[in-house]
């Protein structure tokens, strides 16, 4: 199942984070990147962003660029955990470096997470609230996708 | 949905742009009815703002709602419907009653003159349920809620250091208050003149907010947008109906005497006889340094005063520090009672007050509308989810919002006013038999 699932996440990258025409997982991302407290997003595992917005890292809010370098390297680390526990039932992890902070939200039983960069003392709660449904919405395609290739196997 | 005499339904949208926003969440919501709707609730976060604006939103919505449908509604910091949990979009809620009378109303400045506003509304209202014959009345009440204010030289700030004497800085609170109408909500004094217009309604009331920063919210009604008004909405009905308030907090053991207020009792000057915010911060024992604009959401809203309202009785809970000048404290409601403590509350007992309120209530609802108070969004963040498992439970198909508010009440005649911060606020309908 976790073969099919990375299938069909790569499916929508290639490679570099850029996203492929009419992509719904990156559709999502953009909606969430219109939030004001949103400064980057992705869908991510260890040593790949699977899929960005649109804009790619061109969308990111522009105070994050030069720090992206540090979160990025960290967010690898992270993802070790994510790797070692996400079976287990961690659902999300995150991390505060200098003024942000990153959230993790893992995809049920992989090792991919939902990531997001916000500024360290921005209303978490309110932006938990929308990476949930973002989480949700992206679980949804992603389910389907597996849905339609099991039929086809 | 539900059936028969009494019919409701919520909708919603997330677009980002407001006409189409607006045009959606009333496809959404109105193609449920079979009837076309009595009334029209709408709520919103303050997104729209930059995407549109409001105006643009409410003609998006009156291009597809039915000419003449009695609508109010406002801004909120999020929301909890039957499809989810959103700290963005719009949604709303319609309904019909083939025995039902509807009235809207409002009032304007209500942060310089809040009883001319409610007797403004009053009166709108009471014109048209004049001939009413329905014995079961509700009165939602939506008030623009406290703003940051706006002090000449020093600009918008929750916590001015002090510095300039403590008149100098009343005065200079009191232009922002009255003048520009930036500063406290007032909201509970609209909510007790619209209990003496209409002493025999249940009544449900919450203050509009945006997302955070307290800068500005707005309130719809019918095709207008307002600032710093209420807008209320009246419904006498043969269905049954009741309200209620809970919050569940709990006292930390941190008790004190306030000993010196404003006149009125909303501004906290005195506590054990030292200036109040220096006093404040040694019984939590932080840092003054702990407390500022930044980290003001993470601390103050978190341990609360427990006050009394006013003098009663019977209304004691949180009551949220809406700002600090100087020494003084600025909070949510009036109290003139001496004796306060600080409350605290942990996630389990968030949800329990959820259970605690809507099972209280002796009928399954054919409708409800519940306002919440923000810190009850912000503290939970996507736990919030759970609540929403909690109210799918109780209401399974039929039809809810809970939208978040800054300031929520609720009155009836048996129960009287509760109006606290910090609170869970629900408003059940269901049908007689």
């Amino acid at each position: 199942m976790r073969y099919v699932y990375k299938d069909v996440v790569d499916k929508y990258s290639i490679g570099d984070g850029t996203k492929m025409r009419d992509d719904p997982i990156a559709n999502v991302l953009d909606d969430l990147l219109k939030l004001d407290d949103i400064l980057a997003c992705m869908v991510a595992r260890q040593n790949m962003i699977s899929v960005m917005p649109t804009a790619g890292t061109d969308g990111f809010k522009s105070e994050i660029h030069e720090i992206w370098d540090i979160i990025h390297r960290a967010m690898d680390d992270v993802f070790n955990v994510i790797r070692e526990y996400s079976q287990t039932g961690l659902a999300e992890m995150e991390f505060r470096l200098q003024d942000y902070e990153v959230l993790f939200y893992v995809f049920h039983e992989t090792d991919n997470a939902l990531v997001s960069i916000i500024p360290a003392l921005s209303n978490k709660g309110l932006i938990e609230v929308e990476m949930e449904n973002a989480r949700r919405e992206i679980q949804c395609i992603i389910d389907g996708e597996e849905k339609q290739k099991m039929i086809e196997v | 949905m539900a059936e028969g005499k009494l019919q409701a339904a919520v909708g919603m949208s997330r677009k980002w742009d407001a006409r189409e926003a607006g045009r959606e969440v009333v496809r959404n919501t109105i193609q449920q009815l079979n009837k076309p709707p009595d009334f029209f609730l709408l709520f919103s976060t303050i997104h729209y703002e930059k995407y549109g604006g409001f105006q643009e939103f409410l003609d998006g919505v009156w291009d597809v709602l039915p000419k003449g449908t009695p609508l109010i509604g406002g801004t909120v910091r999020g929301f909890i419907n039957n499809q989810g949990c959103f700290t963005r979009g719009t949604t709303a809620m319609a309904v019909y009653g083939s025995e039902m009378d509807v009235a809207i109303g409002y009032g304007k400045n209500t942060k310089r003159n809040p009883n001319a506003a409610a007797h403004k509304c009053a009166k709108m209202i009471k014109g048209k349920l004049r001939n009413s014959k329905y014995e079961n009345k509700f009165l939602l009440n939506l008030i623009s809620a406290s703003e940051i204010p706006d002090i000449p030289s020093l600009g918008r700030k929750k916590i001015v250091k002090p510095g300039l004497a403590p008149k100098a800085l009343m005065k200079m609170y009191g232009f922002s208050q009255y003048v520009l109408q930036k500063g406290h909500g007032r909201d509970d004094e609209i909510v007790e003149e619209m209990i003496k217009e209409f002493p025999d309604y249940h009544m449900m009331g919450g203050g509009t907010i945006d997302g955070g920063p307290g800068i500005n919210s707005y309130q719809f009604f019918n095709k207008e947008v307002l600032n710093n008004s209420i807008v209320s909405l009246a419904m006498n009905t043969i269905n049954k109906l009741d309200v209620l308030t809970t919050h569940n907090m709990k006292k930390t053991g941190i008790e004190f005497k306030i000993t010196k207020t404003s006149k009125d009792g909303r501004i906290i000057h005195e506590i054990n006889g030292k200036p109040a915010f220096s006093e404040l911060l040694r019984l939590l024992n932080w840092q003054k340094e702990f407390l500022n604009e930044d980290t003001w959401l993470k601390t103050t809203f978190y341990f609360p005063l427990g006050s009394r309202y006013l003098k009663s009785e019977t209304c004691f809970g949180p009551r949220v520090i809406g700002f600090v000048l100087g020494e003084s404290l600025v909070t949510g409601f009036r109290s003139k009672d001496p004796n306060a403590s600080i409350l605290t509350i942990d996630g389990r007992s968030l949800l329990e007050t959820i259970n605690k309120n809507l099972e209280s209530f002796p009928s399954s609802p054919e409708f409800g509308i519940i306002a919440s108070c923000t810190t009850r969004l912000e503290t939970m963040g996507d736990k919030i989810y759970r609540a929403r498992d909690r109210i799918l439970r109780y209401f399974g198909e039929n039809p809810f919002i809970v939208f978040y508010v800054g300031g929520e009440s609720t009155y009836s005649p048996e129960k009287g006013l509760n109006y606290i911060n910090m609170s869970f606020n629900s408003a059940l309908f269901w049908n007689e038999n």
